[in-house]
This record gives structure tokens, C-alpha cells and sequence, in this order.
């Protein structure tokens, strides 16, 4: 089958064949604009290469897990992993990609490819699909050329692509794509432009920058904007570029007669404003690729999706986050802890309190603030690496990339080896133990002496907080479960390392290296920043019990307003997020198994026990099935204690899901109403290795 | 109640299912045409008498009728929905035949010379347990 369609083509091909980009292109070149030569490699191309290798049932499989209107962000990006690695794993054909690649050659004097997305329903009528599909540039070698293809035909199961077909009503199920592959153009200066104002429609924008759009959509710059009015195209507002170092507004003036004269020509071919991706290199204008406004718009999602579908970032972007991290945000939290640390809450009188009692509710709301907008945002890098890994190493497991990242251990993982560090010495000693369970006392110096370190270091990332009862109590419950520190941990992260750093060239290897060391970071700053929050949340639990104290010992009265907010902020956390979806649990029906994904190898049969407040964590017995919406920080101690847990929320990179994995713990995530379906006390069986779980109420 | 119409509405859309009987050893497996009641508590089916199925439910009325919407295509695996009917087996005389054949027909009008031949008997499987499988591996069940 001949499945290319070449730019040199004297007619415009159909949509359902090259896409709707592909479309304008062959319009563009037909009308004589400067568009760099290409070719399109047909969606019939995509479709034979899902039906030839039977991709679509596994699709559906994955597809299948969980509606996806039920579906969080990060099970969609579990979906789109898996969807990807499949593809990613499967080869095309031997005459398809002789025929692509002879359609490479045949474009003259190109040395490297941009290559992008072109789905057949982007016909800009109904739908934005900025950013929902992939495109690649600098694309060079036939190899990298075949690999970001198959990535483009992956990306229509984007994790954007989850979020517009949750909100948007977009036909995930439906679609096919083409792909453009253009020549290259490394310009001097690039960007886009709208012949009509998405927010003002008598003004038209032009927006530039040096070298190429991706430093602009990746967000480490701003590009020059000039804001003409539509009337009679004079200029009506310029805005500086910033994060360039230069000024070159005046290497951009001579090419904006031109960018316009384009501009309203496309326009007029299309008969509907467009927006205009453009290069120019040389004095000489590119156009690269030009949509309906209508398309740019994503008007209509929620404002988590629109954030959810932001946190997908580019390396460069995650390495300055990383900075910021680092050198700024965490020596800055830091401060503030040292100096809560040092304040004696009952030297102050009652006005000073107050005051201290605001200002700790500050720090909380600015962590509360950066949690949200830098360190969730951070938690890319692992994700990052892991599409990395899998599109190079193509490993059957598709979390294979999770073993290099838990070299870094998370503080609650040190925590919890050093709470079955302290339960094999108590189990060594049976004096001890007896002495423990009797009196709840230590007096043996050396326990005493590793339970005092244990404070120091980690009594606030606890329920209980460094209350020494609540410390004997977990400690035995550990020393019930008999947990060895031998059989924690079994991943060889060098190994797989070198797996991953033997598919770059040495130029290469330093970069993969440091892709490695800020995915690490990343993976132990998802754990690390719950247990930050928590122990900022420790300093308000103080000025609550001080304040408490005063109330009950003099009868004062503190006001009213603050208080709340300040036992808010302490109930954030634990209990069930989902109350609103739990209501609506059907009562006819009894559940005897549910689908999830399956986010721990093993099976594991136990008690259930619904963890929904802070009084549940302390009631855990060892060897029961920890049943949660999401496990908190302040509960992850009890992992190693649990034989298997059920989590409502989804996600094979959620805390409960890397702890599961790192302990060998049976685990099933992403069952919409765990808690309501689960009762206390049901037997159930977790099956970890396919994501089910069954429930035998006795 | 999404559960219980969606149960209705595939078995008001099927016309046939898979009836499992056993003889008390070994099970035995025929398509047939079926007629559900509204209330869920039963489905009617005919049979010749002179089949293995009649011999087996004489025996042990004990069965199982498996009704589903696949459409045999990819997507089955995330949307068809399977129903398995556990219950016990009456074959119905007089006044009951009479109604059970009424509602049977009513389903299956072209099977009116073959429902109401001498040689064929009806009988009325009193639904004890529904088993509803959606997405492959989510397991419901009702008793209605």
C-alpha cells in the first residue's frame, strides 16, 4: 500500500488520510506560501500498523480500566504509559518503513526532520488541540525518524488526550492520525501569530522570539508580542520580551510586514482567522504549520485539568524548578522551621501568641502554595525519565525505570527501616519485648537511645507525633509483623542504570546521567513534600494545644474565626476525600470484585480494615488489608505492616504504590469507592499481579 | 439502579442465551431462546423434551443461563457486560404453561409452532443469583 502523500502533490488530499495540519500544509504549498517541504505519512499507515499487530484490544484493555470520567491525572498518564510502551515495543512493518524512509530521502538537502501529529479529527470546528498530541523537531538518522513517528501515533492516547475526552467530550476511542514530516528549518528567529485576537477581535498578534518556538512553549521565555489593531493595522500595544538577555526587537521589526502580509493571505485561503506557527531563517519567512483559532482555544476545562495537563514539562524547565527547589524554596522553609524551633510558646503572653499563631498560618499557606505550584509540578521529572526509559529501553514492565529512581531513598522510607531496625532488636531480646508489651516503658539504654534518635528525626512525619506511647505502640506492631530489613528493598538500581545508559553515545551520557539524578530527585521530593507540609502542620498542632491549655487553665477565650481555621488546616489530610462519590455507591448490588489497576505484584487475602481517620491508623493490625481513599504521609508507617492494600485513588506512582512495590506488598490502586464498597472486617483478596480485588463479607 | 437497568435492558435486548445444565455429573452447554419476567425473579425457555437438556433438568434442576452484548469487535473488552443467571428450573403446567408461553411469545413470536408443539415443554428458571461482569474483571451480584 502506498501510504504517503508528498507536499509535491497538485491536490489536497483528504482529511480522514493526512489530518487536519497535514490538510492546511498541502493548502498552503498548493497556494505557493513558503512552507519547508514535507511529506505525510498517512493515518491508513497508523491504522494498518494497530490492526496488523493487533494493538487495539490491548488499547481497549487499558482503556477499559476505569471510566475514564473517573479517572485522575495520574491514572491517565498511567493509561497513556502503558498505551505507549506498547506501541513503543512494537515494530512497523518492513515495507512501511522503507516506504517512509525512501519519502525521507526524497526530500533534498535535509538533514533533520520536524515531526508532527496530525490527527483526522482536527478540524478545528469544536476542539482544542494545542498540546493534546505530540510533535517532535531536529529529529535526525532513520532510526529517530521511525521512533518519532510511533511516538506521534502514540500521543493520541496523550495524557492531555485523557483530560479533553474526561471534559471535553474528545473521541479517544475514535481517532486516527497522520503524521506530518517536514524539513527542518533551524531559524533565527521564530513564532506565532493570530490574525485574530483570541480575547479582543478587532486586534491581530504577532508574537517572536530568537531561534526556535520551543523555549517559548516550554515557558522559559517570553516572547516579543506586537498587538495590531484589525482596523487599520496599526500597532496598538508591544510588550517586551523577557528571559533573553538581548534586545533584538529590531532584527524582528524588518519581518513583521511580512509575518502580516502572510498572515491575512492564510486567512483569506482558509476563510476563518488562523493561528500561525512561523520561522525565519536568513531574512526568508517559513510557515510551519497554521490552524483555525477555534482549535487554540481550551475554553471549557476545569481549572485541575488545565493545571493537570501544565505539570507535562520539559527538561530544561524541570531543571530550573529544580534550582529554585534547591537553592531557594528549601534553605527557605528551612529558615522558618529553625526559627518556629526556637520560639517557647508558653514565655509568650497571649498577644504574642496570636501573633506567632498568624504567622505560622502564613508558612503553612505559602508551603501549602508551593506544594501545589512548584513541587507537584517538580514530580514530573520522574515521569519524564520514565517515558525517556521506556521509548529507549522498551522493557516489558512498563514502572521497569521505577528500580533506578529508588536508589534515593524518601525520608518516610528511612523512617520505616528504621522502625524494623529498632523491631528486630526488640525481637533479638525477649526480656525486652515482655517489658514493652507490659509496661509500655524503655528502659534498655540502647532501644532508648535509638528511640530518642527516631524523635529527633521523624516523630513529626507520625500520627501521634513524638508521643512515646504512640512510638512503643507502632514499634510493636512492627515487632508483631516480623519484618527483616533483608527482605526489603530487592531492585538493583545499578543495573538498570546501565541498561538505561548504554543507548547514548558518550557525548550523550552526561545529560541521560543528570535526567537519572533530577528523576531521583523528583521521586524522593513527591514522598519528601508531604512530610515537609506535615511537619509545618506539627508547629500549628503546638500553638493549637497551647492555646487550648490557656482556654481550659484561665477560662480566656481565643478568636473564634482563627481557631477553625486553624483546626482546618489540621484535618486536612486523612479522611476520605471522596465522601461526595460515596454517597452515591449503589445499594442493590453486592460488589464481589473490583477492577483496578494492579500497582504491587502478589496475591494477598486478609482482613480489610477502612482506614478513614487517625483513630483507624492506630487500630491497624498487622496482617490486615489496609483499605484508604490515598494514603497520607503521616500513615505510610503502616505499609510494611499491611499483607495487601486497596487505595481509591489511582496511579502506579502514588506513594502507597511506590511503598507497595518497594516492600513486595500485594497492591491495587484506582478503585473508585474503595471505602464504601469495602467494609471493615470483609475478607478480601488483593491480586496485585492483574488489579483485582475480591470481597468475601463473612 | 444503574446496575439492575442495564441488566434489564441486555436481556431485554438478547434473544438468546447459553443454558448450562448437568446431569449430576457432567455439564452440558445449548443456546436458547429466552423471555425474562420484569421484575428480574424469572426467565422462560422451551424445550423438546426429547433433549439432553430436558433429561438433565428432570434430573437436577439446578442451572445457569449465560446472557452478554458482545459485538465481537475490540471494544468488547471494556463494554460488554456478561450476565451469568443462577437459579433453579420448573417446568411449568396449566394455568402457568399458559402465561409462560403468553410471555415467551411475546418475545419470540416465530416460535409459536415450535413453543406450543405437543413434544415441547416450558419451563420457568427462578432467578436465586445474578452475576454481572462489566470491564472486564468488576464482578456484581443480585439477588433479586
Amino acid at each position: 500500500m502506498s501510504g504517503i502523500f508528498h507536499s509535491s502533490a497538485d491536490f489536497i488530499p483528504d482529511i480522514s488520510s493526512v489530518g487536519g495540519k497535514g490538510r492546511s500544509l498541502f493548502t498552503l504549498k498548493l497556494k505557493g506560501f513558503p512552507v519547508p517541504d514535507f511529506f505525510v505519512v498517512q493515518s491508513e499507515f497508523f491504522k494498518e500498523f494497530i490492526k496488523s499487530n493487533n494493538l487495539m484490544e490491548s488499547v481497549e484493555f487499558e482503556l477499559a480500566r476505569k471510566e475514564i470520567s473517573q479517572m485522575r491525572w495520574e491514572e491517565m498518564w498511567d493509561a497513556s504509559l502503558r498505551i505507549r510502551n506498547l506501541l513503543m515495543k512494537t515494530e512497523i512493518s518492513e515495507s512501511m518503513r522503507t516506504e517512509i524512509l525512501d519519502a525521507a530521502r526524497s526530500l533534498s538537502d535535509v538533514k533533520s526532520f520536524a515531526v508532527r501529529s496530525s490527527s483526522i479529527s482536527e478540524d478545528g470546528a469544536e476542539l482544542s488541540f494545542a498540546g493534546i498530541h505530540d510533535s517532535f523537531v531536529d529529529v535526525c538518522g532513520d532510526e529517530e525518524l521511525i521512533k518519532n513517528i510511533k511516538l506521534v501515533w502514540a500521543s493520541l492516547w496523550s495524557p492531555s488526550a485523557f483530560v479533553y475526552a474526561k471534559e471535553m467530550g474528545y473521541r479517544i476511542h475514535q481517532e486516527s492520525m497522520a503524521v506530518v514530516v517536514q524539513k527542518f528549518v533551524k531559524g533565527d528567529f521564530s513564532g506565532v501569530m493570530f490574525s485574530e485576537n483570541p480575547s479582543d477581535k478587532t486586534q491581530f498578534i504577532i508574537e517572536a522570539v530568537p531561534g526556535l518556538n520551543q523555549d517559548f512553549v516550554d515557558g522559559k521565555i517570553e516572547p516579543y508580542r506586537w498587538v495590531f489593531r484589525k482596523s487599520d493595522g496599526k500597532l496598538s500595544n508591544f510588550s517586551e520580551a523577557s528571559g533573553l538577555g538581548k534586545d533584538i526587537s529590531d532584527s524582528l521589526q524588518i519581518l513583521i510586514p511580512s509575518l502580516k502580509e502572510n498572515l491575512f493571505a492564510i486567512e483569506e485561503v482558509f476563510g476563518t482567522p488562523q493561528d500561525v506557527e512561523w520561522t525565519a531563517k536568513g531574512g526568508k519567512l517559513q510557515i510551519l504549520q497554521a490552524r483555525p483559532i477555534t482549535a487554540r482555544k481550551s475554553h471549557g476545562l476545569s481549572e485541575r485539568s488545565a493545571f493537570d495537563i501544565r505539570l507535562r514539562r520539559s527538561f530544561s524547565s524541570l531543571k530550573q524548578l529544580r534550582k529554585r527547589i534547591y537553592e531557594e524554596i528549601l534553605p527557605g522553609i528551612q529558615r522558618d522551621i529553625d526559627k518556629m524551633l526556637r520560639k517557647d510558646l508558653s514565655l509568650m503572653d497571649d498577644s504574642e501568641l496570636l501573633s506567632e499563631t498568624e504567622e505560622r498560618v502564613c508558612i503553612f499557606e505559602k508551603c501549602n502554595r508551593i506544594y501545589w505550584e512548584v513541587f507537584i509540578p517538580f514530580g514530573h521529572g520522574m515521569r519524564l525519565f520514565g517515558e525517556t526509559y521506556n521509548d529507549l529501553v522498551k522493557p516489558e514492565d512498563p514502572y521497569e525505570f521505577m528500580g533506578v529512581l529508588q536508589e534515593k531513598k524518601s525520608i518516610a522510607s528511612i523512617r520505616n527501616l528504621y522502625l524494623i531496625e529498632m523491631s528486630n532488636y526488640v525481637l533479638k531480646n525477649p526480656l525486652l519485648l515482655s517489658e514493652l508489651k507490659g509496661n509500655m516503658i524503655v528502659n534498655d539504654p540502647k532501644l532508648k537511645k535509638m528511640i530518642e534518635s527516631f524523635v529527633a528525626k521523624f516523630a513529626s512525619s507520625m500520627e501521634g507525633g513524638g508521643d512515646l506511647r504512640s512510638i512503643i505502640k507502632i514499634l510493636l506492631k512492627y515487632v508483631d509483623s516480623k519484618i527483616k530489613i533483608s527482605s526489603v528493598g530487592t531492585i538493583r538500581p545499578e543495573k538498570l542504570k546501565r541498561k538505561f545508559l548504554k543507548y547514548f553515545s558518550p557525548d550523550d551520557k552526561k545529560t541521560a546521567e543528570e535526567l537519572i539524578e533530577l528523576a531521583k530527585e523528583s521521586y524522593s521530593m513527591r514522598d519528601d513534600d508531604n512530610l515537609l507540609l506535615l511537619k509545618i502542620k506539627s508547629f500549628i498542632e503546638s500553638v493549637v494545644s497551647e492555646i487550648r491549655k490557656r482556654e481550659r487553665n484561665s477560662g480566656k477565650t481565643f478568636p473564634g474565626a482563627l481557631l477553625e481555621k486553624l483546626e482546618k488546616i489540621l484535618d486536612s489530610g486523612i479522611s476520605p476525600k471522596n465522601k461526595e462519590a460515596n454517597k452515591n455507591v449503589a445499594q442493590e448490588v453486592f460488589f464481589r470484585q473490583l477492577r483496578g489497576q494492579p500497582a504491587g505484584a502478589g496475591i494477598a487475602t486478609g482482613k480489610a480494615k477502612i482506614i478513614r481517620n487517625r483513630h483507624d491508623i492506630m487500630d491497624f493490625k498487622s496482617g490486615s488489608v489496609m483499605v484508604c481513599d490515598s494514603i497520607e504521609p503521616e500513615m505510610n508507617f503502616l505499609i510494611p505492616l499491611a499483607a495487601g492494600i486497596v487505595e481509591r485513588r489511582g496511579g502506579m506512582l502514588i506513594h502507597g504504590a511506590i511503598a507497595a512495590r518497594e516492600y513486595g506488598i500485594p497492591c491495587v490502586t484506582g478503585i473508585s469507592d474503595a471505602t464504601a464498597l469495602i467494609k471493615d472486617g470483609d475478607y478480601v483478596t488483593v491480586d496485585g499481579y492483574i488489579g483485582t480485588v475480591r470481597i468475601d463479607s463473612f | 439502579m444503574k446496575y439492575i437497568q442495564k441488566i434489564k435492558s441486555i436481556l431485554a435486548g438478547q434473544k438468546f442465551g447459553v443454558l448450562a445444565t448437568s446431569d449430576g455429573r457432567k455439564p452440558y452447554q445449548n443456546i436458547i431462546a429466552f423471555a425474562e419476567t420484569a421484575d428480574l425473579k424469572g426467565v422462560f425457555f422451551a424445550t423438546p423434551k426429547q433433549t439432553s437438556k430436558y433429561r438433565n433438568l428432570k434430573k437436577n434442576s439446578n442451572l445457569s443461563i449465560f446472557v452478554d452484548d458482545r459485538k465481537n469487535d475490540e471494544r468488547d473488552i471494556g463494554n460488554a457486560t456478561g450476565i451469568a443467571i443462577l437459579g433453579k428450573s420448573f417446568e411449568q403446567k396449566g394455568i402457568g404453561r399458559r402465561k409462560a408461553l403468553a410471555r415467551y411469545l411475546k418475545k419470540h413470536p416465530s416460535l409459536k409452532e415450535f413453543a406450543e408443539s405437543p413434544s415441547n415443554s416450558i419451563f420457568l428458571a427462578k432467578i436465586e443469583k445474578i452475576v454481572a461482569v462489566n470491564r472486564f474483571q468488576n464482578v456484581v451480584e443480585i439477588e433479586p
